[in-house]
């Protein structure tokens, strides 16, 4: 069945059947992204059941106006936003602002690596890259799904690939050293 | 490179990232146990059970009113229809019909039964079961499985007076409330 049907059959029943449908198609990359976010197994699996449960008291009233994935990850970026919002008072962020531009080539990196330094970013920060660069989101969809200003999406980005990139090359740098002791 | 876009390299990494990951498998059942604690999902089995039953009060309403003897241990009750005055009504269900609290559709189906004979129209119905055998022109017998585009839930047959009444009676009908259709067709006598 498409979202479509999977909706549809979901209104017409709203039995554990048809939920059991909706939720085995969508939530493997909802949890996925998630865990990204929180790097938790108990946040990540508190976020996704709030989720669902916003999801299905607004189901009846969705539009189809976005892709039913893009309308439930904007449920679970928010949601996580609103849990990590106290965390973000307390990053600072002034050192790998003013760093001239890096290049990296990541020759020999894993995707390991990477989640470990998207993991480093500050909270705000890995939600627009998570968003962007793995999600494949456009900056006017991003400012749209935060209720921010398409700017701070690209200004946000920007600085997020760049923290990353020092995060990738400082993780690098200390694999070598340690390969050459 | 410039810095605001990924290089190719980058971009190649960032694909290689893990796309799902399976959530625990109790995560599902406490969700689902917060939906039925909020009443966000219903178990339709349990309002099947409902269904047969608000269809043996109908049935036994309709017998107590109308005197009816019923010989077998069936909702159908051997009403005398008069085929110069028989209609039938077709229920019809598609992805617009909600079923409503059952202990309340017993109470108006029942409320329905007895109205329709105070009107002096002798009717009797029955559900039907959604899945249907059905033989082909060619002889063969096939499987029809439920599905939600217009499926035939249920039937009644009455003698009225006229077309008038037995549209009356139709729209009287608390299947018309739940998002419903009836279809009402007059018996053709040759």
């Amino acid at each position: 069945m498409n979202d479509r049907q999977l909706v549809r059959n979901f209104l017409v029943h709203r039995d554990e059947k048809a939920f059991h449908l909706l939720y085995r198609s969508k939530t493997p990359h909802l949890y996925r992204m998630a865990y990204r976010l929180t790097q938790s197994e108990s946040l990540s699996e508190d976020l996704i059941q709030e989720m669902w449960i916003i999801a299905i008291r607004k189901l009846e009233g969705f539009q189809w106006r976005s892709e039913l994935k893009t309308w439930l990850i904007g449920i679970l970026i928010n949601l996580a936003r609103a849990n990590q919002r106290v965390q973000e008072d307390f990053i600072e962020l002034n050192e790998d602002l003013n760093l001239p531009g890096i290049s990296l080539e990541p020759n020999g990196m894993e995707a390991h690596d990477l989640e470990l330094a998207i993991l480093k970013l500050p909270p705000g920060y890995r939600r627009v890259l998570i968003l962007h660069d793995i999600e494949g989101f456009r900056h006017h969809e991003i400012a749209e799904m935060l209720d921010i200003k398409e700017g701070t999406s690209k200004s946000q980005l920007f600085y997020a690939r760049r923290i990353l990139r020092k995060n990738l090359i400082d993780y690098q740098n200390k694999g070598n050293t340690h390969e050459g002791r | 490179m410039r810095e605001d876009k990924l290089s190719d390299a980058e971009r190649r990494l960032f694909d290689s990232l893990e796309k799902e990951l399976q959530p625990p498998g109790s995560l599902e059942g406490k969700i689902v146990s917060q939906l039925y604690g909020e009443e966000l999902i219903q178990n339709n089995k349990l309002k099947k059970r409902y269904m047969r039953t608000i269809l043996a009060i109908a049935a036994a309403v309709l017998i107590f009113i109308g005197g009816i003897y019923v010989e077998r241990e069936s909702s159908v009750s051997p009403v005398s229809i008069n085929p110069e005055r028989g209609y039938m009504l077709i229920l019809y269900e598609d992805q617009n019909f909600r079923a409503g609290d059952p202990a309340t559709m017993a109470k108006e189906y029942g409320q329905w039964m007895q109205n329709t004979f105070a009107r002096g129209v002798k009717i009797t119905g029955q559900e039907l079961d959604q899945r249907a055998t059905v033989v082909g022109n060619g002889g063969q017998v096939t499987r029809m499985e439920p599905c939600n585009e217009g499926k035939i839930t249920g039937y009644f047959i009455l003698e009225a007076s006229s077309l008038e009444d037995a549209l009356v009676v139709a729209k009287d009908n608390p299947h018309i409330k739940y998002g419903g259709t009836i279809a009402v067709k007059s018996f053709l006598v040759r």
